[in-house]
């Protein structure tokens, strides 16, 4: 099945274009990774897909329905988003806040059931903050803070998983930690994965596919052994590339 | 502390909480009752109550106190409950009913019909209208551009508050000196204007109910609009709706008492603290324990310097900031 459809897109903030008739199409079992400079709208996509901003041409197609016939609810089973940050206004516990993502599960009028609640512990053991569930969340440090976010997306489940930085503030061993538990969770659901990375290496160890965002008018799409090369990357970055060769398995680093 | 902080479930838990704030606000209710120029002792109450006597002592409790420990309660609760909302609407701890300008609308409108020479219920009626102005323009000029930003929002109030606030010390340089005192009042908060009102009641428990019906999308608006949408909420709808509820509950509380400070920012606070973020039972605690502190503050005000009454609002800070500054500095110290 087509799980995500997007045809001729168009995105733009106040007074920029982001993307110029943008296609693609994504599968059960893919995994992209989106790659690009600062500033170029790697966000703003993933906010578009999710419903969270307006697009202003074209038309985005989640499981073979138009986005817009989705309620709020309804999406939220499907699809899932990680954000880049996470701003606290509230100090609720570690517990509470993963317990947000049971809610689209959720009947109106209904409470947490000791089964959610299991639920949550159960992930809160795999991202390793099982002795911190009652903790507040604005005592956590950062990388503590982002598994919280990452056990919430668990806990909620969608089968199209959108993450933007997933890697941000989490250090070597929870980056790949956290992305090997995603990516079994994503395969779990048989679902699909967007994600916006920095690291290409790290695109290449768990994508299928990448997006590399150019400019508006040109975004490169494919297989991530078609598009993930020296000379495209240079491009990308405006940045000279350095390539290394492991085991057959290519790996780019900074010029 | 601790027994009170886990997650909630639909348990006996829950309902033994509100049962200790039930009983915390029926017992605050009977000394209230007991208390004031004439005592009478708290256990003799419910009798005096439920017999039809014409005895001084029951004139004095069914006809002056019980009106206004009921009215007491019912502002009490809608202030808390209007602190939680904004709280949530603006994303912002800081926040509390008045912060978007709405008293100030009514404290202005109120003194102003008190100038021209107004007076009985038509001065509350003139406080309603200046809320409801207030709170239209707020949501007029904040909402321009279609897109709801809390930050904006938040400004707009303030500023919008500071414009009602020279309108009030212009109109209290211009009244005669016979008027000051009631204005005082208006502006401190004083519930001996208000003869019990079925309106206040009638808006706190539907207000209540809805509240109720829509915790579970209220702790995901506390997250950040953006979270609350991606996990199912329909953030723009449920923005409106907490505006329309907290400004209703406001105008409605104002009207009534004046504008009665402290209560709706540390009331939710205090109640966070106590039984956590988890609105399902933060906003009947809020209620229960806003009404509370208000019934408790007004017999004080009533009694304190006897037979000079003070305005509430004044007994209202003395006893919310150093229960709240104490309560702050424990919590702290057990977190640590």
């Amino acid at each position: 099945m087509k799980l995500l459809e997007i045809n001729s897109l168009d995105l733009a903030v106040p007074g920029k274009n982001l993307i110029k008739n943008f296609n693609l199409t994504v599968n059960n079992n893919e995994r992209w990774g989106i790659l690009g400079p600062n500033g170029i709208g790697k966000s703003t996509f993933l906010y578009a897909m999710m419903g969270l901003n307006q697009i202003h041409a074209g038309s985005i197609n989640i499981c073979e329905k138009k986005l817009e016939t989705y309620s709020a609810k309804s999406l939220a089973k499907i699809m899932g988003i990680l954000f880049q940050d996470y701003k606290d206004a509230f100090p609720i516990t570690v517990m509470e806040s993963v317990m947000a993502g049971r809610y689209p599960h959720m009947k109106s009028w209904s409470m947490y059931s000791n089964e959610d609640i299991k639920i949550v512990e159960e992930i809160l053991k795999l991202v390793n903050l099982s002795d911190k569930a009652y903790r507040y969340i604005n005592t956590l440090s950062g990388g503590e803070r982002r598994r919280v976010a990452v056990a919430t997306l668990i806990v909620q489940s969608p089968m199209i998983w959108l993450l933007d930085e997933p890697t941000n503030h989490l250090d070597m061993h929870y980056q790949i930690n956290m992305l090997d538990l995603l990516i079994e969770r994503v395969q779990k659901s048989n679902g699909a994965l967007l994600m916006v990375l920095h690291d290409v290496n790290l695109l290449i160890r768990y994508c299928t596919h990448a997006i590399l965002m150019i400019d508006s008018n040109k975004i490169i799409t494919g297989k991530v052994e078609d598009v993930i090369n020296r000379e495209n990357l240079q491009v990308l970055y405006n940045h000279p590339v350095k390539q290394i060769a492991d085991n057959n398995k290519q790996m780019f680093f900074p010029g | 502390m601790t027994f009170f902080r886990r997650p909630l479930v639909f348990t006996s838990y829950y309902f033994l909480v509100i049962f200790i704030f039930v009983l915390i606000a029926f017992l605050t209710s009977l000394l209230a009752l007991s208390m004031g120029s004439v005592p009478i002792s708290p256990l003799e109450i419910p009798e005096l109550l439920l017999s039809s006597s014409d005895e001084i002592t029951h004139k004095i409790i069914k006809d002056i106190r019980l009106p206004r420990v009921i009215s007491g309660f019912c502002v009490g609760g809608m202030l808390a409950l209007a602190g939680c909302l904004m709280q949530v609407l603006l994303r912002n701890p800081l926040a509390e009913p008045y912060i978007l300008g709405i008293s100030s609308g009514a404290s202005a409108f109120a003194l102003f019909a008190i100038v021209i020479g107004i007076s009985g219920i038509w001065v509350n009626f003139s406080a309603f209208a200046g809320a409801a102005i207030t709170v239209f323009l707020v949501f007029y000029l904040s909402g321009l551009k279609g897109k709801w930003n809390p930050l904006r929002t938040l400004l707009t109030g303030v500023v919008l508050a500071a414009g009602w606030g020279a309108v009030v010390s212009f109109l209290l340089s211009i009244s005669q000196v016979t008027q000051i005192h009631g204005m005082l009042f208006w502006l401190m908060g004083d519930l001996s204007l208000g003869v019990f009102n079925p309106a206040s009641a009638i808006v706190l428990i539907i207000c209540v109910l809805f509240c109720l019906f829509i915790a579970k999308e209220l702790n995901l608006l506390a997250l950040g609009k953006m979270s609350a949408q991606s996990l199912g909420v329909s953030a723009d709808k449920l923005t409106y709706l907490i505006y329309f509820l907290s400004s209703l509950l406001t105008a409605t509380a104002v009207m009534q008492a004046g504008s009665i400070g402290f209560i709706g920012l540390i009331v939710p606070h205090l109640s966070r603290l106590i039984v956590g973020g988890d609105h399902v039972i933060l906003i009947p605690v809020s209620v229960l324990l806003g009404g509370s502190l208000l019934i408790i503050s007004d017999a004080l005000a009533r009694t304190i310097l006897a037979p000079q009454q003070l305005p509430v609002g004044v007994l209202t800070a003395m006893l919310g900031v150093p229960i709240f500054l104490i309560l702050l500095n424990s919590i702290n110290k057990t977190q640590k």
